[in-house]
């Protein structure tokens, strides 16, 4: 019998793993934009670059419960299109991305042995959830500079030595607030967070100062556990507070876990319900169902849907040919492109690919300003600065059927504790090339 | 403020404790294993089911692949592991489980991105006013479900043959082998069974809660609280445990200032419960299995 039985269960194990294989997955949003064919990164010589090794790394939160790894994953495949297309003037870019696995002590570790390894020039498409103020330290220490591709703690915008390329929660939380404001839907306005620190209440404490500003009736500002499974408290605190709009500036999943509960008790109401750019993903849009029809959300570079403009096309060619088929096309995505693109476009200029070394690298990275692209609102830089926040100026967008389409194009986004930001890049003419 | 909202919810998430309850303590009456694992056998269940949805595959077809597949994943570890857990005490059996849920967590959170997902069933669809509260189908066929499991189980283990079998390993296990019970195709029913009830509760879970690798893991931590309100032993107990935990955890969520501590509430009814039993000079576990 306990033949039968130990068969029977591996009948049924692999008649499951039949079922599964031969479903087929559907086309992927984005997919097949544009062809391979035409596809030139860098130099676009398409020839293999195999001078001596250039060692980029990357610190990303790739395991522990999050995965950010987007962003390295887009830098990793647009440095493999590089490097079929002569590398940096011929020297090849070996990528290397750290787990730090959600854990600020293994940040601090691998930034410590990034650092350490004085052939790695620079970091590039980095996307820690939690370490940028450990990494930050020996970074500076050792003059390593880091083009982050997606920045989520308020110390990720507040490094001398990283440098993200999109806006951060914050700045999307506040842009969906503006939005609001301009279209007379903000009259009561209500935000939900993440209770974590250096993010969830960076953001809340945004939302509160432009509130003020603005003349915004901030009827709430609410910071839930990451782990909170019971939405019906805040969804009745919602209704009760008459708010006009909402802002979710949770993870993606949690958002959809907040909109499936106020689903079940129909409490959409007239309120204009919207997310930071955190959950403007193509699967989102999927997943939360017609009732949603309207949802709006931040996108902290161009819309992922999008199918014109070089960089756009050039970032959908290059997911397809060099990224895994289930690598994730969203902002994130982009945003990781886009630091690698930064990286190549500037290290190109140096004439002699030779004198590479981190020295060098950092100077030039450095003096990057008025970098322009059709994924970015407005120039992006690096400049020598205790705090780094370039990308200031985002698009908004809203479900319809299913899909992301746009809602507003490309804004500036205020907010009091950027004015100094906002005074250095015209008194140091870091918007200009 | 209305509180029916909250009641509804309550008792929704307490039957499906229940309803989750009943699997892990069946399987505990039965094989002495504390299965840790159930919630992740659950989430796994669920998260087939989701992508089978994905893969335009039918709801229901894919609903009853998933609780298929529960039931074989729980079974194909009771027959791997069984023989081996059957030699160790219970604290050791118990641990060997959660080794299980981690490699089942592990599995998913590499095969599945952290993307936004929902798992919607149809019945969700299907919904009604009540007294400032909104019912829908899937909330009535939770409880109805979790009533229908423990009656069906409560008769299953009083007249079948099978169930009879399952009481005397309950009682003692040694002496039910000497006496020509098949312990091993007892314990595998067993096993079975709280896989099928796992991805059931997985997809209620799913519909209800969140669907993510780790809200459904550690879903264990209220129905482990269940089944110590139900003393290890009684299904009916089981049962109202489940849903008194619930509608407790809903109502404390629905006081602003208790708000963020209604996740403890499974944690302080099982700690009374165990209080209340000692100080009766009951040690629950210790009954069972005597």
């Amino acid at each position: 019998m306990n033949r039968s039985l130990r068969a029977g269960a591996v009948l049924l194990l692999s008649a499951a793993l039949v079922a599964l294989s031969g479903c087929t997955s559907p086309d992927r949003p984005g997919g097949g934009a544009s062809g391979g064919s035409e596809l030139a990164c860098g130099l676009g010589n398409g020839q293999k670059a195999t001078g001596t090794p250039l060692k980029v790394a990357a610190l990303a939160t790739q395991s522990g419960g999050v995965d950010f790894s987007s962003s390295p994953k887009s830098t990793k495949a647009y440095f493999d299109c590089v490097n079929d297309n002569g590398g940096i003037n011929g020297r090849p870019i070996v990528y290397q991305i750290g787990d730090d696995a959600l854990d600020p002590t293994k940040t601090a570790q691998l930034a410590a042995g990034f650092a350490a390894d004085k052939d790695i020039v620079a970091l590039v498409g980095d996307a820690t959830f939690v370490g940028c103020d450990v990494a930050n330290i020996e970074l500076k220490k050792a003059g390593l500079l880091s083009i982050t591709g997606v920045g989520v703690p308020q110390a990720c915008f507040e490094s001398s030595n990283i440098a993200p390329v999109n806006a951060g929660p914050r700045t999307s939380a506040l842009a969906t607030l503006q939005y609001f404001i301009r279209n007379n839907q903000a009259s009561k306005f209500f935000a939900l967070g993440l209770n974590t620190r250096g993010n969830g209440d960076w953001v809340a404490d945004g939302i509160e100062k432009v509130a003020k500003a603005k003349g915004v009736d901030l009827v709430g500002n609410i910071l839930n556990d990451p782990n909170e499974r019971n939405w019906l408290p805040t969804i009745s605190q919602l209704q009760q507070s008459g708010a006009t709009s909402l802002v979710i500036a949770d993870p993606a999943p949690i958002t959809a876990s907040i909109l499936a509960a106020a689903e079940q008790q129909d409490a959409k109401g007239s309120i204009q319900w919207s997310c930071t750019a955190s959950c403007y993903d193509a699967q989102f849009a999927e997943q939360i169902g017609s009732y949603w029809e309207g949802f709006v959300a931040n996108s902290e570079l161009q819309l992922v849907t999008e199918t014109s403009g070089t960089d756009q096309k050039q970032w959908l060619a290059v997911m397809d040919k060099y990224a895994a088929k289930d690598a994730p096309r969203d902002t994130f995505s982009q945003a990781g492109y886009l630091a690698g693109k930064i990286f190549v476009d500037t290290l190109l200029k140096v004439s002699d690919p030779a004198t590479l070394n981190r020295e060098t690298v950092t100077k030039a990275l450095l003096a990057i300003k008025g970098y322009t692209s059709d994924l970015l609102c407005a120039p992006w830089y690096y400049g020598e600065a205790e705090e780094h926040h370039a990308n200031h100026a985002t698009r908004m967008a809203k479900v319809e059927n299913g899909k992301w389409v746009s809602a507003e194009g490309c804004q500036d986004v205020d907010d009091p504790d950027m004015d100094a930001i906002k005074q250095a890049e015209q008194s140091k003419g870091l918007l200009v090339p | 403020m209305n509180l029916l909202p909250f009641i509804v919810a309550g008792l929704v998430s307490g039957s499906v404790y229940a309803l989750s309850g009943v699997g892990v303590l069946v399987l505990y009456r039965t094989t002495g294993v504390l299965n840790l694992a159930h919630g992740a056998i659950g989430g796994l269940s669920a998260m087939i089911a989701w992508q089978l949805v994905q893969w335009e595959l039918q709801p229901p077809v894919a609903f009853a692949l998933c609780v298929a597949i529960g039931a074989a994943l729980a079974l194909a570890f009771g027959l791997v592991a069984g023989p081996f857990l059957a030699r160790i005490d219970e604290l050791r059996k118990a641990i060997a489980t959660l080794g299980f849920a981690l490699a089942i967590l592990g599995t998913m959170l590499y095969a599945w991105n952290d993307k936004a997902r929902t798992l919607r069933l149809p019945t969700s669809q299907i919904s009604f006013p009540l007294g400032g509260a909104r019912v829908n189908l899937t909330h009535v066929i939770c409880l109805a479900l979790a009533v229908a499991v423990v009656i069906a189980a409560v008769l299953a283990l009083r007249y079948s043959a099978l169930g009879a079998s399952m009481r005397a390993l309950a009682s003692d296990r040694e002496l039910a082998a000497v006496l020509g019970t098949n312990v091993r195709l007892v314990e595998n029913t067993a096993w079975a069974f709280s896989g099928a009830v796992a991805g059931v509760s997985g997809i209620l879970l799913a519909d209800q809660n969140r669907l993510e690798p780790a809200a459904l893991t550690f879903f264990i931590i209220p129905v482990l609280a269940t089944v110590v309100v139900g003393r290890f032993a009684s299904l009916w107990l089981t049962l109202l445990g489940g849903l008194g935990i619930g509608l407790v955890e809903s109502l404390v969520s629905s006081w602003t200032v208790l708000s963020a501590f209604s996740t403890a509430v499974p944690f302080v009814v099982a700690t009374a419960v165990i209080l209340a039993s000692r100080r009766r000079g009951v040690i629950p576990i210790g009954v069972v299995r005597a």
